[in-house]
């Protein structure tokens, strides 16, 4: 692999000098921070990305417990930006979420945090404006324990450590990222090989499976929804620690700092031992393997086995389409075997087994918590053996490869054992972490129990808190001092990782006093989990989820500790109108089939709850005619699967001399020219079939049926529209790309037509 | 019309031939290590890329010849590809779980000392413990007490392993090996209520066919089994299990702390807890 990554302005590194002041044995730690555009290449092609003092990821920031950070951001970008401090204990006002505690830091302006460091442990920082994270902005923070300190633990403490910072990169703008997300757009899908189309359905002896899924309106399923062309550590596919000798024990302080994605850890010299997670000490544990959710951080210690040799440290995405490396100790690269592809049928039937038809899932309890019964385990063949029915191509050539190799029949069974056997794996789950120290709060302090549903809804994007978007909720008030206990049940399809700003929380665990303290806590589907915390810094503090396309689709809260006086945010009512804005913006999409009959197309603006669409017909002369059909609608429900709306129709379409139009209910129409006001619903049937019923001024009723994107195989999708006007439309397109498909269709207005079809 | 239709063909014909070649060539010999004669065939298709590398392995010298696009890839990444598929070479250490997989005459002599973390070879040197410790059984009668319940328990543990890969032939096998065990110690010591029952139950679970019911004996099973684990020597821990939800909260021993739970498959392998530890 080749380093892409290259560092545009390094000489800025130099600039960024770190100085230190004595008083009174406390140290004033101050760095500067350049945030420039840049641009770089981690896949094949130049892109926009942002580095600060040249770098990506951000430079690692190091103090000691009791230090002062002083750090002065210069914005030499075109927009604003802002930085937040994951995971540090702070004054509200440097906490860095712009329009809750500050406001954005402008372009070509100074800002300076400045706050004492109270806390030891791995955190780090990212920028908490736009989808600046996305494109460069993350780094490690390391906060080191004093040696004095009577928690230091010698083995563990004074061990060499280095910052292992995670992340992803795609070539497409975040923003877009997000904009498809919200359209359905399934190339994403395609890319990553998990449509799961009827065709797939059948080879993999699934077809039933797949109908259920549509049955119960749900879409393919997947365990995360952005293809990513680079997984990256430290901004590399792969990089060495040459420095590490055998015998050595490293400790490895890692941050998720990705966008939306759970990284499996893993190493290729043996057990992982976790010694801390997301800056807190844990009782060191020992395990196989680890998922790292977005915007954790693990502290791990691993050991070097054996002289010459450099032991893969791997990172494989939770979709397993690919991995970064980071190979430790000097000598010839060992390798560990990738994670073998998800079983995605099997993880599809389980989803079958969990929804209910009204679009809820089981309610589970605390039988589930803690990251202990993982349902996506269906999925991986690692724990619960190879498809056993499988008939795809793979199989047969590994099969071939078998014989040719002078494996006797056995071979099979062999194999199989192989997959069954390893799941002796040990992986890590919430329920294995132990505080080292007592982590019980106070006793005397009132207690305000809160419960948190979360709610979501994958076909049009929305992720949002007992089913409500940041923008639709104020803010949540909390005494100061208070303990706030929250159970949070996850009732959506997504895992989530939600975390709370300036406080670390208990995750109630088996280690009852010992319960371990983070500040994101994993909730997989149908988990309850029961976090609490004592709330003794004033201010207003972001709870969300940190997977930032869910951010941004509105999975917020904000908790309001005491009456908080913000110097940096004078008018605050009028900053959190803007907030609530900017999570619930509206996203644009458009499509045009340019077919031999003619055009076909449609617009849409939707946000959370809106949707204005535009759907158009034109003919290439007057006797096939020209439709505009405009809706404004709301969705309402838990799903949105209802949606009223009002609309305005035109056409024009000259008509033969005679020609007269029925429609089912016998009316008649014989009018060339038509501009109409109406009023509907559309309820989405079963098979994701989408029934409309709109009754026009003039006393017209018409009712329709329409199923679009039927996923028949990997790239082709089919279409079926029916009306009581007796029109009637069916569809074929074959997609070439993110943007353009091939498209035939029938219309029973325009006849048969061919075309090219693009969207954005 | 058909001029076209010529040129199009003839395109489409030029088209292959430039596929075919390799820009921007670049050639590289390196050492990978192989013994068997299939070898060659894995390496090479391992290395080989649709107009990106192409590799060429002599099978007597053990050299391998890249030569690819070095806009496009590197020697190391075609390199690593064919570590992963199973071979050694001067960059890389082909994963020990995929060299363990290779047929048995293409096993070559590693420049490293055998991987002792490895998951797999752990399990089944375990499975052979066990077959070789019921044939010194027949031959050899004085055998210790706690070799006896240590016998016990291991075949116990791998027929709680079929039930947690949900294997009904597995469980089939298992279960009878345990009974055999069983039966054998009951030999000795014909007055052990406690042995006579988990006969009896692993009897039912040999008979039965559904696995939901063979569950439910083998949660019947967990009591007479921790008695036993409680009373002998033991050589290494053993955890008592328990699942809050298979029939209103069962359990069942381990010899890993982590959770397996043997009683709903691999469906909710990691539910449950441990509920007491036994040294």
């Amino acid at each position: 692999m080749k380093a892409h990554f290259r560092i545009q302005h390094w000489f800025y590194a130099v600039i960024a000098f770190v100085f230190s002041v004595n008083l009174h044995a406390q140290k004033r730690v101050e760095y500067d921070l350049f945030v420039r555009d840049t641009i770089v290449n981690f896949s094949g092609k130049q892109k926009r990305a942002i580095s600060v003092n040249g770098q990506i990821p951000m430079p690692t920031l190091v103090f000691t417990e009791g230090d002062t950070a002083v750090i002065r951001v210069h914005n030499q970008l075109k927009e604003s930006t802002s930085l937040h401090w994951h995971g540090l204990w702070l004054p509200n006002k440097e906490d860095g979420v712009p329009l809750l505690t500050q406001m954005h830091i402008q372009p070509g302006t100074t800002y300076t945090y400045s706050f004492p460091i109270i806390q030891n442990g791995t955190h780090w920082y990212h920028s908490h404006s736009g989808y600046q994270e996305q494109i460069g902005m993350y780094g490690s923070m390391i906060l080191k324990k004093r040696e004095s300190d009577v928690a230091f633990r010698k083995g563990i403490d004074d061990l060499p450590a280095v910052p292992v910072m995670l992340s992803e990169w795609t070539d497409l703008k975040p923003g877009n990222v997000q904009r498809m997300l919200h359209n359905a757009n399934d190339w994403f899908a395609i890319k990553k090989g998990s449509t799961q189309s009827y065709a797939e359905a059948v080879r993999a002896g699934h077809f039933k499976t797949k109908l259920t899924n549509e049955w119960k309106r749900m879409l393919a399923m997947d365990v995360s929804d952005v293809y990513y062309e680079r997984f990256l550590i430290n901004a590399f596919s792969e990089s060495q620690l040459k420095q590490f000798k055998a015998g050595d024990k490293v400790r490895l302080r890692i941050s998720n700092g990705g966008a939306s994605t759970y990284f499996w850890l893993r190493y290729a010299g043996g057990k992982i031992t976790v010694v801390a997670n997301d800056g807190n000490d844990v009782e060191p544990v020992t395990v196989d393997r680890l998922i790292i959710g977005v915007s954790e951080t693990y502290d791990v210690v691993v050991t070097i086995p054996e002289k010459g040799i450099s032991y893969e440290f791997q990172a494989t995405s939770e979709d397993r389409t690919s991995s970064a490396s980071l190979f430790i100790g000097e000598g010839r690269k060992q390798l560990i075997e990738p994670l073998p592809k998800l079983k995605y049928f099997e993880g599809m039937k389980m989803m079958n087994d969990m929804m209910n038809s009204d679009g809820t899932m089981n309610d589970m309890g605390m039988k589930m918590s803690l990251q202990q019964m993982d349902m996506n385990t269906v999925m991986y063949p690692e724990i619960t053996g190879e498809t056993k029915n499988k008939i795809s191509k793979k199989s047969e050539v590994s099969k071939e490869e078998d014989q040719k190799m002078g494996h006797s029949e056995s071979s099979g069974i062999d194999h199989s054992l192989h997959g069954n056997s390893s799941s002796n794996i040990t992986t890590l789950n919430y329920g294995m972490l132990k505080s080292t120290e007592n982590t019980e709060l106070s006793t005397h302090a009132s207690v305000k129990e809160l419960q948190f549903k979360l709610t979501g809804n994958m076909n049009r994007y929305v992720w949002s808190m007992d089913d409500k978007v940041m923008s639709e909720t104020d803010k949540i008030p909390v005494k100061k001092g208070q303990i706030l206990r929250i159970t949070l049940y996850n009732n959506s399809m997504m895992r989530h990782p939600m975390h709370l700003h300036g406080f670390d929380f208990r995750v109630i665990n088996k280690n009852g006093a010992y319960s371990p303290l983070k500040n994101v806590l994993d909730i997989m589907p149908m988990e309850t989990n029961v976090i609490e915390f004592q709330a003794n810094t004033e201010g207003d503090w972001f709870f969300h989820c940190h997977i930032l396309y869910h951010m941004m689709a509105g999975m917020n809260r904000v908790f309001q500790v005491g009456n908080y006086t913000n110097p940096s945010l004078p008018n605050k009512e009028k900053a959190y109108k803007m907030l609530q804005h900017e999570s619930n913006m509206t996203h644009f999409m458009v499509e045009n089939d340019f077919a031999t009959n003619g055009n076909d197309g449609m617009l849409m603006l939707q946000n959370a709850r809106w949707a204005l669409n535009s759907e158009w017909a034109l003919g290439y002369n007057d006797k096939h005619g020209y439709e505009v059909e405009t809706h404004l609608g709301r969705f309402l429900g838990r799903n949105q699967w209802f949606q009223v709306f009002v609309g305005f129709d035109w056409r024009y379409r000259k008509m033969g001399h005679h020609e007269v139009e029925k429609n089912l209910f016998g009316k008649k129409n014989t009018k060339d020219e038509r501009a109409l006001l109406s009023t509907g619903f559309v309820y989405t049937l079963p098979m994701l079939v989408n029934f409309q019923a709109e009754v026009y001024h003039d006393g017209n009723v018409r009712l329709q049926l329409m199923r679009e994107d039927i996923p028949v195989s990997k790239r082709i999708r089919a279409g079926l529209m029916v009306n009581t006007d007796r029109e009637y439309m069916g569809e074929l397109s074959y997609i070439l790309n993110r943007n353009v498909s091939l498209r035939t269709h029938y219309d029973s207005d325009m006849g048969f037509g061919l075309g090219l079809k693009l969207n954005y | 019309m058909k001029k076209i239709y010529l040129l199009v063909t003839m395109g489409l014909f030029s088209c292959a031939t430039v596929f075919a070649q390799i820009k921007n060539a670049e050639t590289k010999t390196f050492k990978v290590k192989a013994k068997c004669v299939s070898s060659k065939e894995i390496i090479e298709s391992a290395g080989n890329q649709k107009r990106i590398s192409t590799v060429s392995y002599n099978t007597d010298e053990g050299i391998a010849t890249i030569k690819f696009d070095n806009t496009k890839t590197t020697a190391e990444a075609i390199l690593k590809k064919i570590a992963l598929s199973g071979f050694d070479n001067e960059q890389y250490f082909a994963p020990d779980n995929v060299y363990e997989k290779l047929a048995a005459d293409c096993k070559y002599t590693r420049d490293k000392k055998a991987a002792d973390h490895s998951v797999h070879s752990n399990s089944t040197h375990n499975q052979s413990k066990i077959q070789s410790h019921t044939q010194t059984l027949h031959e050899d009668h004085e055998m210790h007490a706690d070799d006896k319940s240590d016998l016990v328990l291991n075949a116990y543990f791998n027929m709680k392993d079929a039930f947690v890969q949900a294997d009904q032939s597995e469980i089939l096998k298992q279960a009878t090996l345990f009974k055999k065990i069983l039966d054998n110690t009951l030999k000795e010591t014909p007055s052990s209520q406690n042995l006579t029952s988990l006969s009896n139950l692993t009897h039912k679970i040999i008979q039965e066919k559904d696995i939901k019911k063979q569950r439910k004996f083998f949660a019947e099973l967990t009591q007479p089994m921790y008695k036993l684990a409680k009373n002998a020597k033991l050589k290494s821990a053993v955890y008592y299990q328990n699942c809050p939800m298979f029939e209103g909260g069962s359990n069942w021993l381990s010899k890993d702390s982590a959770i397996k739970n043997p009683f709903y498959g691999n469906q909710m392998l990691s539910c449950g807890s441990t509920v007491e530890t036994l040294k």
